[in-house]
């Protein structure tokens, strides 16, 4: 797990308070990142996946989201340290992020325009209208025409909108794009339309990708690395290919169990027995193992570590080490 | 140690939880509850008014006229020696009871005007809403008057007058939730296998509409409760010797330099109920569609 | 955007004739003979007869609607009062400038007092100043406004002698009065603006803004602000309503001459030219304040301006 100064997330716990509930979203989460490569945070809803990202731009609802404890080291700095002027530097310049619902992620009263304009102009002081010329060629970059920069969002239909979002995220070039289930809200050709899109963006502009996702197949089309979250914490961990051939962790194995396959002659779908913890009460033992296959008395009383199956390949399962 | 949880699937199961959920939701907020006790109580005390006020609220005694609150008057006595903690209990069964009446009567009106209106749509909506437009035109209190100026003072008058002037707002509430649920899947599929208009009106738009209405009663009755007040001040809505606690006011006018006491206690009374009716209002907002609070 | 304000000025005309009708026609079924209240008690029936011609009270109902309204639009001619016999519209018009003076300044201090009180109490929420100020404004909208009236009189006028408790001597005169009706009007604008800039504050584009590296200062005068003013301008036409409305009770209690009084008096009296008029001047002035609120509704929100900008002709925004 030593990846180079890029991007290393360590040991990040993430809480939220909620009348009088404290909700454990993320619970010891480490990972790394390479320039140039794409990593993948797989997981269902409510698994964390939104927490580490927002973490790492550090816009968690205030007061509710509160970092406890970790690191977050971005290009040698460690973003957790930063003050306020220094961290506003970093988003939207160094770190984007493309948010889930493109229906509600634009501001309705102002021009698309507008919105692109003023993440360039926050961080670079160039004139306003070589901003409005770049934002310009934002737009047409992600496919729409440059004069529809004077309209407002609601006057663009879901898709159109997510690759304005698109546009606002990477006008800026930044380093590392944080894309938080950036199709999810769109219908299926417009998905591919939307990823192929940023594929190329990434080519032309080198930015690496987070890539927050439950859907496997766009795993395997766009990502390098993929790391599997379940319950606030990473399950499995490692390239691709490892990962997509050799699942090692039980919930991997039912992720990729569940996916419905054209040529079987299956009358159900398969699926994963059970629900996802509560995470408001403190688990004992491995966060899997109520709903676990192979569950055995060792996992529910002791917590496993990441241990490394194959190199580059980490499982947390005491039973994936055979 | 299993950490997973039954799921209830079944629909009786969902509608009594949802119940369950609201009741739950609402008994956490402290405020709107004590507001609730309150309002029962003032309802209790106005009830049982006849048979606990200390003494009969027209009953005059000249010679103890204008005095302070005591031990003997514990709010002090009007200018015919009436008096006052009596007839302010006493005040709040025409306070409550006009309020009450008035708006039970604008939301039946409301949600006959406000379904027709939103279900058939087209003319008949337009017109409907055009006069509620004119309703709605003349300030809430100006039409109030000019209606109870009409009819005249007395009990039935002015409820009919407070009444009125409360429909436009409800028939808007129920014809937004008819607009809303009339175009849901579920609605349409009911027409496709032959359901009357009616049938559907009664079975998805109304129970789908109670929920605002009755945060907006609750808040109404409040709103009527001022107005019939101010009413009652410049001299419609319910008069002398009545203990409406508006006329109070207005009867405690001219002793503002001499005897100001007289001023507050009825005052109090009706922001009390105001506030409590608010209070309540805000809660069953909040228990009935909750957005995160936090 | 022109198209809009035009439609909007012609949608109001049919609404001010309907509310002159509406108006009339009640004054019209109730009881009570207009003759015998301009000539009192001990006229003769030559007398009762002569009014009643003069008035054109032997009319059928739409013929005297007709010269009403004809009275009104084309000639600005109120009638006259059956109890001083003088103009209702001179009187009107000379009572009009203090009735705005009071109601105005009220409009004025609850938005430009109540609107920042909310936000503020809503960006700092659960900080001391939310907790007393949101106190303080429920409190101000459940207790009556001439109430409101009454107890000031007691402590700035009986108590401390520093304000003039009635009349429009001075200029001093028309400050209590306009508090007190403003109070209530800012107590809820103060809620609203409250609890709309909450809900916005929560909005996705807010965390955008953030995540652009915006200023706190930047996400919420640039981004919550301007949403979240569009559902308090849509209640400042409640507030309103309740202002005008109040206007009437916080004149009787300071025993100021403008149209509330006027109308007050006429109340008893049975003075119903008075009446009429008075209400159809405070309907018309109500919907021209409307107006303006919604064009203003109309200049922030631009999906509203799109709507105009077509060929819808239904007024989108319902009021409460």
């Amino acid at each position: 797990m030593d990846g180079n100064e890029f991007l290393e997330v360590k040991d990040l716990v993430v809480e939220y308070t909620s009348g009088g509930r404290v909700i454990h979203a993320v619970n010891g989460i480490s990972f790394s990142l390479e320039k140039g490569k794409n990593l993948a945070l797989v997981g269902e809803t409510g698994a964390g996946k939104t927490t580490v990202a927002k973490s790492i731009l550090r816009i968690l609802p205030d007061p509710q989201g509160v970092i406890k404890n970790g690191s977050i080291t971005f290009e040698n700095q460690n973003l957790l340290k930063l003050n306020g002027s220094e961290m506003r530097k970093v988003r939207g310049k160094k770190i984007s992020m493309v948010f889930q619902d493109p229906m509600t992620a634009l501001n309705p009263v102002k021009t698309v325009g507008y919105q692109i304009t003023e993440v360039i102009r926050k961080h670079d002081l160039i004139a306003k209208k070589d901003a409005i010329e770049q934002a310009k060629k934002m737009l047409e970059m992600v496919g729409i025409p440059g004069e529809r920069y004077y309209e407002y969002p609601h006057q663009f239909s879901g898709g159109m909108k997510q690759r304005v979002v698109i546009a606002m995220a990477l006008a800026n070039k930044p380093d590392l794009l944080l894309a938080d289930e950036p199709t999810t809200a769109l219908d299926v050709t417009i998905q591919a339309q939307v990823l192929e899109m940023m594929s190329n963006l990434k080519e032309t502009l080198g930015t690496s990708i987070i890539l927050i996702t439950h859907d496997l197949g766009i795993v395997a089309k766009e990502c390098d690395i993929v790391a599997v979250v379940y319950a606030g914490e990473i399950v499995e961990y490692g390239d691709k290919e490892s990962v997509f051939r050799n699942p090692a962790h039980p919930y991997t194995k039912g992720l990729f169990g569940a996916i419905p396959d054209l040529h079987s002659n299956a009358r159900r779908l398969a699926n994963i027995e059970g629900l996802p913890p509560d995470p408001s009460e403190p688990l004992t033992g491995c966060c899997f193992h109520p709903r676990c296959k192979y569950a055995t008395d060792k996992c529910a009383a002791n917590k496993p570590e990441l241990m490394e199956i194959t190199p580059g390949h980490l499982c947390r399962c005491f039973q994936s080490a055979n | 140690m299993k950490n997973t949880k039954e799921l209830k699937t079944t629909e009786y199961d969902k509608k009594e939880n949802r119940f369950k959920t609201i009741v739950k939701r609402l008994f956490n907020n402290k405020l709107a509850i004590v507001a609730a006790v309150v309002i029962l109580a003032i309802i209790v005390i106005a009830i049982l008014a006849p048979y606990i006020t200390p003494y009969k609220y027209d009953l005059m005694d000249i010679a103890s006229k204008n005095q302070g609150p005591s031990l003997k008057h514990f709010f002090g006595t009007d200018d015919l020696g009436r008096d006052i903690f009596s007839r302010i209990m006493y005040g709040g069964r025409y306070s409550l009871t006009i309020a009450i009446i008035a708006v039970l009567a604008a939301i039946l009106v409301g949600i006959v005007i406000g379904s027709v209106s939103g279900f058939f749509g087209g003319m008949i909506d337009n017109i409907f809403m055009r006069i509620m437009d004119v309703f709605q035109a003349i300030p809430d209190l100006i039409l109030t008057i000019a209606i109870s100026a009409a009819l005249g003072s007395g009990f039935d008058k002015t409820v009919m007058a407070l009444a009125i002037s409360r429909i436009p707002n409800f028939s808007r509430i129920l014809r937004a939730n008819v607009l809303t649920v009339r175009t849901q899947e579920y609605v349409e599929a009911a027409e496709a296998i032959g359901c009357s208009k009616f049938r559907r009106i009664t079975k998805y738009v109304l129970p789908n509409a109670w929920t605002p209405l009755i945060v907006a009663g609750t808040m109404q009755i409040a709103s009527v409760m001022l107005s019939l007040a101010a009413l009652s001040y410049i001299g419609l809505g319910i008069q002398q010797p009545l203990p409406e606690w508006g006329s109070m006011l207005s009867a405690a006018r001219g002793y503002i330099r001499d005897y100001p006491y007289q001023l507050i206690f009825p005052g109090c009374a009706i922001a009390l109920c105001v506030l409590c009716l608010n209070l309540l209002g805000d809660g069953l907002r909040d228990a009935l569609d909750p957005k995160l609070k936090d | 955007m022109g198209r809009y304000i035009i439609k909007r000025l012609l949608w109001m005309i049919p609404v001010i004739l309907g509310v002159t009708i509406l108006i009339f026609s009640i004054m019209y079924i109730v009881p009570g003979d207009p003759a015998t209240i301009i000539a009192g008690q001990g006229a003769t029936q030559q007398e009762l007869n002569e009014i009643r011609e003069r008035l054109g009270l032997n009319e059928p109902y739409l013929v005297q609607l007709g010269h009403y309204m004809y009275n009104i639009f084309c000639k600005f001619d109120f009638g006259e009062s059956y109890t001083t016999g003088g103009s209702v519209t001179a009187e009107l018009m000379t009572r009009l400038p203090r009735t705005l003076m009071i109601g105005f300044t009220a409009m004025v201090l609850s938005l430009v007092v109540g609107i920042p009180l909310g936000i503020i109490a809503a960006v700092h929420r659960n900080g001391w100043g939310d907790r007393i100020s949101m106190i303080i404004a429920l409190l101000g909208v459940s207790m009556p406004q001439f109430w409101i009236g009454l107890l000031m009189v007691i402590l700035f006028s009986v108590k401390l002698g520093w304000l003039p408790a009635q009349g429009i001597d001075s200029m001093a005169c028309y400050i209590m009065p306009s508090i007190a009706l403003c109070f209530g009007g800012l107590a809820g604008q103060a809620r609203q603006a409250r609890s709309s800039m909450l809900e916005v504050i929560r909005a996705d584009y807010v965390t955008t803004a953030r995540a652009k590296g915006l200023t706190e200062r930047e996400v919420i005068f640039k981004h919550a602000l301007p949403n979240a003013l569009m559902p308090i301008i849509t209640l400042a036409g409640s507030m309103l309503a309740h202002i005008f409305g109040g206007a009437v009770a916080i004149e009787t209690v300071f025993s100021v001459p403008g149209i509330g009084s006027y109308l007050v008096n006429a109340i008893n009296k049975r003075d119903y030219p008075v009446i009429e008029g008075s209400v159809i001047l405070l309907a018309i002035i109500f919907s021209l304040v409307m107006l303006l609120v919604d064009l203003t509704y109309g200049f922030i929100d631009p999906r509203i301006k799109d709507q105009f900008a077509g060929k819808k002709k239904r007024k989108v925004k319902e009021r409460p």
